[in-house]
């Protein structure tokens, strides 16, 4: 897909309000966002294309003088600068009773650089109808496979980001593209009912549409495991994580942990730990846009920051935080291009993108083999933080129970796995030599501001408490 | 730019569409965010949102398709677009429904922040919670204070042509409690529909005594092996979760477990309890009077002494259902208990102040959470406690629901302040 057009033709009318808005503020920067979402979807009942949730087109202007930052979203920014100039200055004003009362920043760095960066794709091979035909394809292969299925969602939904970041020295210009196909079934038997799902994620349209019908055949046979699953019998346990859930570790138990603008807040612990040994020496953990390629994979951040590939944790040892410019600003460091908004209307904070454990040099097979009761957990449910006290919870969608080194078909659903921080990163003794990040995740700040990640890594082996 | 006017117009010149629909949404949102009790950034977001839902009855069959519809639309990129949506929409083959039609209204949700300037009002709110803060040695870390007017406008080619104007405000805060090298905090969320400073204030100098209590809470030991006490917003969780099987949407999907006529309690020791879907309810910011169809939510009571008596939903699920449409009610009421929430706390229990996340399956029997902090009654002392979690079944822990006599509203519930549950496994 080609640059937004849109933006293409303001990129001058964001020259020229950043030219009339540093007549007034020592800092200016505008980002234009023109986000294409297609959500194409098909199930036994009903199916649909349509706009997907991600849609989202308009300006963000940054002002910064010194004291707080200021910041106006809106539609379109055509028209008359000076007047654009001026209602956004009024608009912005404090009340009285705050006005002295900003926090302390280092000047914001505006470095020059011109350029334009784009991720190639397919999906101009590709029309929506034949979308929704492997879509219904996938469904009635789904419903094909077991009478108990009593419903199957195939759903494909594409992103088209175009993003124009204009400042007094820096003018960038993205454009890239992610896909994701998931395929739902709703099991029924007996009395019971539950839902299981596989995904595949790309940025090429054409892998997603051929992996897709394939999860087929594995959803439905999940979904007949998962129907039998027992509750697990709550204790401690020898664990092995899966990819998922090992990348909603990563996410959950520091992830957010070493947020920075949570260390500006004084709401995070890892910032009196910088240095320190926080996990097992053979673990180490990165983030970044630039780690590698996956939904949270952009060229620069939305403060004009490059993406960067942040080494968070090195042989268990705390090393750096992730940041946006703002709270790099606050806290006299430099930003690491993890400043992301939930769309133009909303603010940026420091957020994660691609999140993993590194991969070790362990075999699966000897991991499982080492246990003598334990459970494998997979399949990334949700999760939630808590960076000022290190505690942590993750929820799988399920587990299999091991017995004497062998991973058996006795499914356990749903599963908690909590803990503190350091106790859970510590105890990890093994880490398989295989890798994998899953592109398919939402990650929010505290209730809101929803963002897309990807987390994921090899399997490790812990002990940790489940429930 | 177009206007709506110029939108409908375009939209009702193309000769494929059967019908068609527009939402509009206009928001205009003032925003102060701060670090401790610095202001650290100050927001102003104004937006307008449109979306185009067409309509092409075809083959015995109801095919649709949505897109944006942005400010810098232009007439001719309008219209080809709109020709290019009835071509998706005639790909679709769902079972044809009735879209609502001839109703007109223009409501505006009172409420004080109508008549108060967004600036002030979000200095006023930034004031109360600070001065919430009396205690030595806590803090509000962190705060952000949204306030919102919100213009929902739905228009169809049926006549319907609605406007709903609303004003909300979202609160977040971090109280914070400091120790000797140790500090806790809880998070605070609460959306409002008015201006209630003195709701605001009494309830977060309440959390600050908890995140005070936090600082000290201990994990208990040995295990306990007591009653479970839940407050709003937790349970305001478990409604929801309970509810949602009774949408129309989820029947006609075939993806409900329950029906009419069905148990929540099969076998109820206390409380019967009864779940009522709302449009609207005093100083919910949830509440609404009619849908992003068009139509105007109506009450239902859905769960009467813990059977499941109705279903709700909208006029598309209703209709393939050959039900009376309720519309998408987002606000829900449980019937109180009679037991005063002094008498509930009377005897040994664990009241849950915090937790991670209350995880709720109905589909899989399962209540479970990871609990930050709570309060342990062993009949004689209060203690905090931290640490523990808690899991066990849904069903079975229904049917020994106490509720609290006193009633609560928060976000879009209302009901019992407090609810006790037995027969949970606490570890």
């Amino acid at each position: 897909m080609p640059f937004s057009k849109f933006l293409e033709c303001r990129r001058g009318d964001c020259v020229a309000l950043v030219r009339e808005l540093k007549k007034r503020f020592r800092y200016v920067s505008v980002l234009g966002s023109d986000v294409k979402a297609l959500s194409v979807r098909a199930n036994k009942n009903t199916s649909a294309i349509s706009d997907g949730s991600d849609v989202d087109c308009g300006f963000v202007v940054k002002l910064w003088d010194g004291g707080a930052f200021f910041e106006y979203s809106l539609d379109d920014i055509a028209g008359d600068k000076r007047f654009l100039a001026e209602k956004i200055e009024q608009e912005l004003k404090l009340a009285d009773n705050l006005k002295n009362d900003a926090v302390t920043a280092c000047p914001l760095k505006d470095e020059p650089l011109e350029k334009s960066f784009r991720r190639e794709n397919d999906f101009e091979n590709f029309s929506e109808e034949y979308i929704l035909k492997v879509c219904n394809l996938c469904r009635d292969l789904a419903l094909a496979h077991s009478p108990n299925v009593a419903n199957a969602t195939a759903l494909v939904r594409t992103l088209d980001v175009s993003k124009l970041f204009v400042s007094e020295n820096r003018m960038l210009d993205q454009n890239y593209t992610w896909v994701n196909g998931m395929l739902m079934v709703n099991y029924r038997k007996g009395e019971r009912m539950i839902s299981a799902r596989e995904g595949v994620a790309s940025h090429n349209l054409g892998y997603v549409l051929t992996a897709l019908p394939q999860l087929a055949d594995r959803v439905v046979d999940k979904a007949a495991h998962l129907v039998e699953a027992k509750p697990i019998q709550p204790g401690v346990y020898d664990v092995i994580t899966a990819p998922s859930i090992t990348g909603l570790l990563a996410h959950e138990a520091f992830g957010h942990g070493v947020e920075m603008d949570m260390f500006v807040k004084d709401r995070a612990l890892a910032k009196n730990f910088i240095g320190q040994q926080v996990a097992s020496p053979i673990c180490n953990m990165r983030d970044g846009a630039a780690a590698t390629l996956s939904v949270a994979s952009y060229y620069f951040d939305d403060d004009g920051v490059l993406a960067h590939d942040t080494q968070v944790i090195k042989n268990g040892i705390l090393l750096a935080g992730i940041s946006d410019l703002g709270s790099a600003a606050q806290l006299g460091t430099e930003p690491t291009g993890n400043g992301r908004r939930e769309s133009h209307k909303r603010k940026a904070y420091t957020r994660m993108t691609n999140t993993f454990f590194e991969k070790g040099t362990d075999k699966l097979a000897d991991m499982i083999a080492s246990i003598k009761h334990g459970y494998m957990i997979f399949e990334t449910n949700n999760g939630m933080e808590d960076p000022k006290n290190w505690q942590v919870q993750c929820v799988a969608e399920y587990g299999r129970e091991i017995v004497d080194g062998k991973l058996t078909d006795n499914y356990v659903a749903p599963v908690v796995m909590s803990g503190y921080v350091p106790d859970v990163l510590k105890s990890i003794s093994m880490i398989s030599d295989d890798f994998f990040v899953e592109g398919a995740g939402s990650c929010g700040k505290g209730h809101k501001e929803w963002v897309r990640v990807s987390d994921g890594g090899p399997a490790l082996k812990l002990k940790v408490r489940l429930g | 730019m177009l206007n709506l006017q110029e939108i409908l117009e375009i939209a009702a010149a193309n000769e494929t569409a059967s019908e068609f629909k527009i939402t509009e949404v206009k928001k205009e949102s003032y925003e102060l965010f701060f670090v401790h009790d610095k202001v650290e950034t100050v927001r102003k977001a104004d937006s307008v949102e449109r979306m185009l839902t067409v309509y092409v009855n075809h083959d015995g069959a109801k095919g649709m398709n949505s897109f944006s519809v942005y400010p810098n639309t232009e007439r001719d990129e309008l219209e080809r677009k709109i020709d290019d949506a009835t071509r998706k929409a005639a790909l679709i083959f769902d079972e044809p429904y009735v879209l609502p039609n001839d109703e007109t209204c223009n409501v505006l949700l009172d409420s004080q922040l109508a008549h108060t300037d967004p600036k002030d009002a979000a200095a006023l709110i930034a004031d109360t919670v600070f001065a919430a803060n009396t205690h030595e040695n806590c803090d509000i870390n962190a705060l952000e204070i949204f306030v919102v007017k919100t213009v929902f406008r739905v228009i169809n080619s049926r006549g319907v042509d609605k406007t709903q104007t609303k004003f909300t405000v979202h609160v977040e805060a971090i109280p914070t409690a400091n120790g000797e090298g140790e500090s806790v905090e809880l998070f605070e969320s609460y959306d409002l529909a008015d201006l209630d400073l003195d709701w605001l204030k009494s309830e977060l100098a309440n959390r600050l005594d908890d995140v005070k209590a936090r600082l000290e809470a201990k994990k208990p030991a040995p295990s306990l092996n007591c009653p479970i006490v839940l407050n709003a917003y937790e349970l305001s969780k478990l409604f929801e979760e309970i509810a949602a099987d009774m949408d129309y949407a989820r029947a006609y999907m075939h993806v409900n477990l329950h029906s009419v006529g069905d148990a929540l309690q099969s076998d109820p020791q206390g409380d019967k309890i009864c779940l009522t879907m709302r449009g609207s309810m005093k100083g919910s910011a949830k509440s609404n009077t009619f849908d992003a169809d068009g139509t105007n939510l109506v009450d239902r009571e859905i769960i009467h002494d813990g059977m499941y008596v109705a279903g709700f939903g909208t006029s598309r699920f209703a209709g393939y259902l050959g039900k009376t449409p309720t519309g998408a009610l987002g606000c829900i009421e449980v019937r109180t208990g009679t037991t005063p929430t002094e008498q509930l706390l009377a005897e040994k229990h664990l009241e849950l102040v915090y937790l991670s996340g209350l995880q709720v399956e109905p589909l899989t029997d399962y209540i479970g959470g990871e609990i930050r902090l709570a309060y342990y009654f062993d009949g004689e002392k209060r203690t905090p406690v931290t640490g523990i979690a808690f899991s066990g079944k849904l069903s079975e822990a229904l049917n020994t629901a106490t509720l609290s006599a006193e009633r609560t509203v928060l976000g879009g519930y209302a009901g019992p302040a407090k609810v006790k549950l037995s027969g949970l496994n606490i570890f």
